[in-house]
């Protein structure tokens, strides 16, 4: 039986109620407004008649997005970048970050200070550039792999968390069974740490999957682009030098052709591009309160 | 115990970093090239420096050569349709890199910055900065006008047109870079009225300011569109981004453009403080108050302008030309006509700005760099690219397949194209559109449905109305150019927001004019004035 509610109360719950439906619609409805804009008349949406439905229903827009082979090709190019941006990210950050954590390992404190440098002061982007291109990493997938394999911030995350959860007694206590680091760090350390990979996994995951930057900088080959750099280039269109040169009414036509399939795309663009990682965040978010908390508490 | 362990740990990492050093051997750098003397020896086999031919085609043996070329452009197939057929005329390969405008801006920085350019560069990304900075204090960028004399008969041509040269050349004498001349239109932006509203109402097209004034109330008070709705015309709009408000103050006497400037007889003068500018700032404001003027006209974006205009509610619009709003069906004739330059009360002279002379001169488009090797080869390949077939080819699409040649002249026909060959021969994927090529400027396509038959109709009937003279390029050193366009931009900005104000009726006029004028004074106006003609000069 519960216990009835007062009136003080119930205005209470009221109020906050309205402020809380508020603060959802205004986070919420841009998002919202995408997506009927992707299936919405271009023309439409364009000259603002698209507010709370769809007007002029047609899925070209998807229907284009798939149809572009560069698209395409990016999408998988993303994920591939990821996925193995991301494996590599976390072979080199956790064994990293578990050592850096135990009070045994000598010298802990030189080598933070040298990562904790490296977060502060970096060489730039034309030293970087060179690195990468001295490395013989120009135009190879490598090159948006290997430079930042191993983000400093996150190292500490972890390690503070390894340094909460896996005490040195637990360790002890196996050391005594017989057991060896290696083996410890592998069979017990990190299933315990379920939490922190699956926050690592996020935080870089989307970190691969948004960059764009360092793939401008050092790829070539039109097919090794990711999907966020194929966004831009169809997105970002400057036209206006285009139009400059323009002589005849086919030239006109190609590019009022090209605008309105960029118009078409556009929001279509959007919603392929952002829903991986709009997937990603719920199924992470659960281990994601539990573990950061931790990782931000100092031990 | 403790303490040699730290000490281990210090050795280790001291040690891996010797290691690492001394891994980076040192490049050797760079030697400067210096004035080097430009060989025209033809050995026994009839080349120069036993690889290129002096005339004629091929240009070099087929693969004895390649070269790159960086630009800014997009295309949507895999291989421009022009180049493989360059490289049988010529026997040279070229490496096309190309990246979105945005994309190549940034990657064009950083290679010069590290020494990893392309042997030629192209586009749009290119400044008349950068030549000063990359050719003429540095030399990353060649001097070419010797091989252009020894090589290139083309381009050469094209150089000796009425003031190309000058306008290619650098301050120190040299030119650094491919010459693009195209023909323009010599008023870029300009009203248009619409033929059926007048019709629709029995009206004619407008001559002075006050007549104007009458027709734009006619559109807005009856239904001049003819729906049935008289409420829904906007009587006179404008394109967002190219309102060109100053172009108006024409038709009291001065037309300047968006910085301010305009040219009196041969002078280059700052006209947004003048008379005629308070003038054209007061009809517009009484337009405004009227509601005759597009009550959105500083908020909307150009998309939504677009799609507003294609439902036929404007009567007037400041646009490029009706291709602009309407959905362009090539060959429709448009419904609209441009305004004439209209007259009033404060001039006997109504003028409106010129753009161009007819043709334009892009002096920065192309350059060749010090990591070419035999730079006369790649000069030859541009020439080579100025002939007129295969500069028409750039525009129009492969001969025999879309451009057909009918005696001396040449006319373009897609309709027996399919879907996928339209997009195959597409301009875009023809060639590099950011790059030079030649097109005499009476050179004319004889298109059954021409484009924008209303553009030639403004130059014919604006052409006695326009300044006599453009204003003229210039050259300013990386360190002026920060200087003028910081001032630049902080003077437009205050141009542009005072006119919208005093336009919309935030602010009066009248009060506001000399609290206006000592503001310009303070953002520098003067210094500003006298920058802007010392680079013209230099």
């Amino acid at each position: 039986m519960r216990k009835k509610r007062s009136k003080q109360d119930k205005i209470y719950d009221t109020i906050i109620f309205i402020i809380l439906t508020i603060i959802f619609a205004v986070v919420a409805y841009p998002l919202y407004f995408i997506v009927i804009s992707s299936i919405s008349n271009p023309e439409a949406v364009s000259s603002g008649r698209v507010f709370l439905f769809p007007v002029g229903l047609t899925f070209d827009g998807y229907m284009e997005v798939f149809k572009n082979q560069q698209v395409v090709s990016g999408f998988l190019n993303s994920l591939f970048y990821t996925f193995c941006g991301v494996m590599l990210n976390l072979a080199l950050t956790l064994p990293t970050a578990y050592a850096l954590s135990r009070n045994k390992f000598g010298g802990k404190k030189i080598v933070t200070i040298f990562y904790v440098i490296t977060m502060f002061v970096s060489g730039g982007m034309i030293p970087t550039y060179l690195v990468v291109k001295n490395l013989h990493l120009l135009d190879s997938m490598f090159a948006l792999i290997l430079p930042g394999a191993l983000g400093v911030y996150n190292m500490i995350v972890a390690r503070t968390f390894f340094k909460m959860n896996i005490s040195e007694e637990l360790y002890d206590a196996a050391a005594i069974d017989g057991c060896a680091e290696a083996k410890f760090f592998f069979k017990i350390a990190l299933p315990l740490s379920k939490a922190i990979i699956a926050i690592m996994v996020l935080y870089y995951g989307v970190g691969h999957w948004n960059s764009y930057f360092s793939a401008l900088l050092y790829m070539k080959t039109e097919t090794k682009f990711p999907l966020q750099l194929v966004l831009r280039s169809i997105l970002v269109q400057n036209q206006s030098h285009l139009s400059q040169t323009i002589t005849t009414a086919a030239q006109q036509e190609a590019l009022e052709q090209r605008r309105q399939l960029m118009e078409l795309m556009k929001y279509s663009l959007i919603i392929v591009s952002s829903l991986p990682v709009l997937i990603m965040y719920p199924l992470v978010q659960k281990h994601f309160v539990k573990g950061v908390m931790i990782g931000s508490i100092k031990g | 115990m403790k303490n040699k362990k730290l000490i281990t740990v210090m050795l280790i990492i001291v040690l891996s970093f010797t290691i690492i050093s001394s891994g980076c051997g040192n490049k050797a750098s760079k030697t400067s090239k210096g004035k080097q003397e430009i060989s025209t020896t033809v050995d026994e086999n009839g080349k120069i420096n036993g690889l290129m031919y002096k005339e004629g085609l091929p240009i070099v043996d087929p693969s004895d050569y390649s070269f790159s070329i960086f630009t800014d452009g997009t295309k949507t197939t895999d291989d421009f349709y022009l180049m493989p057929k360059l490289e049988e005329q010529t026997g040279i390969n070229v490496d096309v890199q190309l990246f979105p405008y945005e994309v190549a801006k940034e990657k064009y920085s950083l290679s010069l910055n590290s020494g990893d350019y392309a042997d030629c560069i192209g586009g749009w990304i290119l400044s008349a900065t950068d030549i000063l900075k990359f050719g003429v204090e540095m030399g990353t960028f060649l001097p070419l006008e010797e091989y252009f004399e020894k090589f290139a008969p083309n381009i050469q041509e094209v150089l000796e047109l009425e003031g190309v040269s000058d306008i290619m050349t650098a301050p120190d004498g040299h030119i650094y870079s491919i010459p693009y001349v195209l023909s323009a239109p010599k008023v870029d932006f300009n009203p248009y009225i619409n033929t059926r509203w007048l019709d629709n109402l029995g009206l004619k097209v407008p001559t002075t300011t006050e007549e104007l004034k009458d027709v734009l109330r006619a559109f807005k008070e009856k239904d001049a569109n003819g729906n049935g709705d008289p409420n829904d015309e906007i009587p006179f709009s404008f394109d967002p981004v190219n309102k060109n408000l100053g172009y108006y103050a024409g038709w009291f006497g001065m037309p300047v453009n968006d910085y301010g400037f305009t040219m009196v007889g041969e002078k280059l003068t700052f006209g947004a403080n003048s008379e005629p500018y308070k003038n054209m700032v007061k009809y517009m404001r009484d337009l405004f108050n009227e509601e005759l003027l597009d009550p959105e006209m500083f908020t909307i974006d150009q998309a939504q302008w677009k799609a507003k205009g294609s439902t036929d509610i404007y009567g007037v619009a400041m646009m490029y030309g009706s291709g602009d709003i309407m959905p362009f069906e090539a060959g429709e004739i448009p419904e609209w006509v441009p305004l004439p330059v209209l007259s009033s009360e404060f001039t006997d002279e109504p003028l409106w700005f010129r753009d161009s002379y007819g043709t334009s001169v892009l002096k920065n488009q192309a350059v060749i760099t010090d990591n070419a090797e035999n730079p006369e080869v790649i000069v030859r390949w541009w020439d080579n690219m100025f002939q007129l077939e295969n500069s028409i080819q750039t525009n129009g699409g492969p001969l025999d397949i879309v451009v057909f040649k009918d005696g001396d002249n040449y006319y373009t026909d897609n309709s027996k194209l399919t879907e996928e060959e339209k997009d195959k021969y597409s301009w875009v994927n023809l060639y590099p559109q950011s790059l030079p090529r030649y097109i005499p400027t009476d050179f004319k396509f004889i298109e059954k449905v021409p484009m924008f038959q209303e553009k030639d109709h403004v130059d014919e009937l604006y052409e006695p109305y326009l300044m006599e003279h453009t204003i003229p390029q210039y050259w300013a050193t990386a360190e002026e150019s920060a200087k003028l366009s910081d001032i630049q931009t902080a003077i437009a900005d205050y141009i542009r927001e005072k006119t919208a104000q005093w336009i919309a009726g935030q602010a009066d006029i009248e009060t506001d004019w000399d609290n206006y004028l000592n503001q310009l004074d303070k953002l520098k106006l003067n210094d500003y004035i006298e920058m802007r003609k010392k680079a013209i000069n230099q």
